[in-house]
């Protein structure tokens, strides 16, 4: 039995349609803005016209699911829907003069992948495009494909929604997991807008700062970022939001929930927190010896360059080109591990890491004792205590590889286009890779196009995870090798 | 009303051939539906696109169903392929937590009668299959 159903990719456009005009809501508060509108309103209205087109022309074939095929439509979906993204999020910067249409999609892809590195400068900016760089991160922040599964009730939801990096299943529903994510997120940015409008940032500023600091993403409104307020409450507000920012939706639930004695055994959030101390503590001390910055001034600056590159947000509170080497490179490595699984934060994840580390002190036990000895793995996750197995071990293993070429290879491209040491290359690279999102001083008005182009592949490869990219690519390449080998028999 | 019945919770105790295809289909008319196993790898059998959540675990370990929300349970169905544990969770269901709807698979049609005057209700699939051979050998003739 086939059933005909309206095309997938028809929705995904008028969704995104939608969602890229939203911004356009500014101009109701600042009447300024209203000759901006047409470079939202006109491609909004393109995507919706040709996305409503296409879902009724082209009707999709309901088949009943086969693994493989199921994998490569969902991969296909969720990689059209995030290409389409970037491609509409650029529109309204490029057609409002604010940059280049290569520009427009660099600042689209960082924007969309919540990496918050950019070539605009806020303060030069109109605000209606602020407005849109910050959305751009809201969506982003959830994912694509998560908003169009809360909206649109489909078949093949829970491939999509997998597929786009999400492991949670909350409720036993999807659609609900996906509402519930989103309800308690938007939640979240309500409080942390009230907090920062109470200790005196104003309602936009608030909004945004709520917005870019929960989904740890990094854009701001001020050419400094948060510095520019020089509040150390706001300071130790946004690092409140960045540390929520980067726990497990599911753990965070639980928390709300009052379960304080199974979230306090979870391995990954204890790893994270003696990460932050530990690392917040060597960069406290390495601010104080070396420069000229108080005992609590260091603290706080070594505590918040710690916690917002763990939670690879990019928030900052010092002028990054003035810190000390060891504290870059702490950063680096912070921003390298990410946050939790499951959370908003970018980089490796820290789940990945415990298994790494735990892995790595096994074989060395086992090294030294008997060969008759056998050892499992094991650690503690929010269900209880589980026994980490062979086959997530190889996978994670394999991600660590290959996430740890792509930085090598990435951050030596870097110093050959952008011109610049090793250690701001690595910095640079690992900063658009994590999804961390502070430039060194490489990225900005005037970066050449290679380097953006490097940054950009390195924000997608580091949002969407390498994997689908290498499998997306490889179906890519079979179907062009099949056609060309068509039209060369012909 | 197509709407209300997703907001129905559906248990399903046992992840054999019926149990994933019951949690399939529930899942894909997007029913909230959990499933019990304390298998593992019965899980494979789930569809790819199964929305569900999938639960290791004993189905008559009161904490674990309490976990599951069984108090909050629309339905359970106790289908795994031990008669005796089904039945045992069938009773726990119906008589501990009070779930309205308890659906027990037995085997051995004898067994059928015992439940005959309880809420439970019972299926035993041979004797719906000897039905409908019955019917196609009649239909036959």
């Amino acid at each position: 039995m086939t059933k005909k159903l309206s095309n997938r990719y028809g929705k995904i456009m008028v969704l995104i349609g939608v969602l890229s005009m939203v911004p356009m809501l500014v101009a109701f508060f600042d009447k300024s803005q209203v000759k901006y509108l047409y470079s939202f309103f006109l491609p909004g209205i393109i995507s919706i016209v040709l996305g409503l087109l296409i879902s009724i022309d082209f009707k999709e074939i309901e088949e009943k699911s086969v693994f493989s095929t199921s994998l490569r439509k969902s991969i296909k979906l969720v990689l059209f829907s995030w290409f389409y993204c970037f491609f509409i999020g650029a529109l309204p910067l490029w057609l409002g003069g604010q940059l280049n249409l290569f520009q427009a999609f660099f600042e689209s892809v960082s924007g969309f992948t919540t990496t918050g590195l950019t070539v605009l400068i806020p303060s030069q900016t109109p605000v209606i495009y602020l407005a849109h760089q910050i959305f751009m991160q809201y969506c982003g922040g959830f994912g694509i494909i998560l908003m169009f599964i809360i909206v649109i009730k489909d078949h093949s939801a829970v491939n999509l929604y997998t597929t786009e990096g999400h492991k949670d299943k909350l409720l036993p529903n999807i659609q609900k997991t996906a509402r519930l994510i989103f309800f308690t997120y938007n939640l979240l940015i309500i409080l942390g807008t009230i907090g920062f409008y109470l200790l005196g940032l104003d309602l936009f500023d608030a909004l945004c700062n709520a917005v870019t600091s929960l989904f740890t993403a990094g854009y701001s409104t001020k050419d400094i970022g948060l510095s520019h307020y020089n509040s150390n409450a706001v300071y130790v507000f946004s690092m409140i939001l960045m540390i929520i920012g980067s726990i497990n939706t599911g753990v965070l639930l639980m928390i709300v929930q009052g379960k304080f004695k199974t979230v306090s055994k979870i391995t990954e959030l204890r790893f994270m927190f003696i990460l932050i101390a530990l690392f917040g503590t060597i960069g406290a001390m390495t601010m104080w010896f070396y420069t000229d910055l108080g005992f609590s001034d260091s603290l706080l600056t070594g505590f918040y360059n710690v916690v917002s590159s763990l939670s690879t947000t990019g928030n900052y509170n010092h002028d990054i080109r003035t810190l000390p080497p060891l504290v870059l490179q702490i950063m680096i490595l912070c921003m390298l591990l990410g946050g939790c699984t499951g959370s908003t934060a970018g980089g490796l994840k820290l789940s990945r890491v415990v298994i790494l580390l735990k892995t790595m002190y096994n074989s060395l036990v086992i090294k030294s004792s008997s060969s008759r000895r056998v050892l499992s793995i094991s650690w503690n996750t929010a269900s209880g205590k589980k026994v980490i197995e062979n086959e997530t071990i190889r996978e994670t293993f394999s991600y660590i590889g290959f996430y740890f070429i792509t930085l090598i290879v990435g951050a030596n491209l870097l110093t050959v286009t952008a011109n610049c040491s090793l250690l701001e290359g690595f910095f640079e690279f690992a900063s658009a890779f994590s999804s961390f999102g502070v430039s060194i001083g490489i990225t900005g008005p005037s970066t050449n196009a290679l380097t953006l182009i490097i940054e950009m592949v390195a924000m997608i490869l580091g949002r969407l995870e390498i994997y689908i990219l290498l499998i997306g690519g490889s179906y890519f390449f079979q179907s062009l090798a099949a056609k060309i080998r068509k039209l060369s028999e012909k | 009303m197509a709407k209300r019945n997703t907001n129905k919770l559906t248990i399903i105790i046992g992840c054999g051939r019926l149990g994933a295809e019951l949690a399939n289909s529930i899942s894909d008319d997007n029913g909230d539906v959990i499933i019990i196993d304390n298998d593992k790898d019965s899980f494979r059998r789930l569809s790819f696109s199964f929305g569900g959540l999938a639960t290791v675990g004993d189905g008559t370990d009161i904490d674990l169903l309490k976990a599951s929300g069984i108090e909050k349970a629309s339905t359970v169905a106790a289908v795994t392929d031990n008669e005796n544990v089904n039945i045992m969770a069938a009773m726990m269901a119906k008589n501990l937590f009070n779930v309205k709807n308890v659906i027990l698979r037995v085997n051995d049609n004898s067994k059928q009668e015992l439940y005959k005057d309880s809420d439970i209700q019972v299926i035993c699939p041979s004797e719906l299959t000897s039905r409908a051979v019955k019917a196609m050998i009649d239909g036959g003739r």
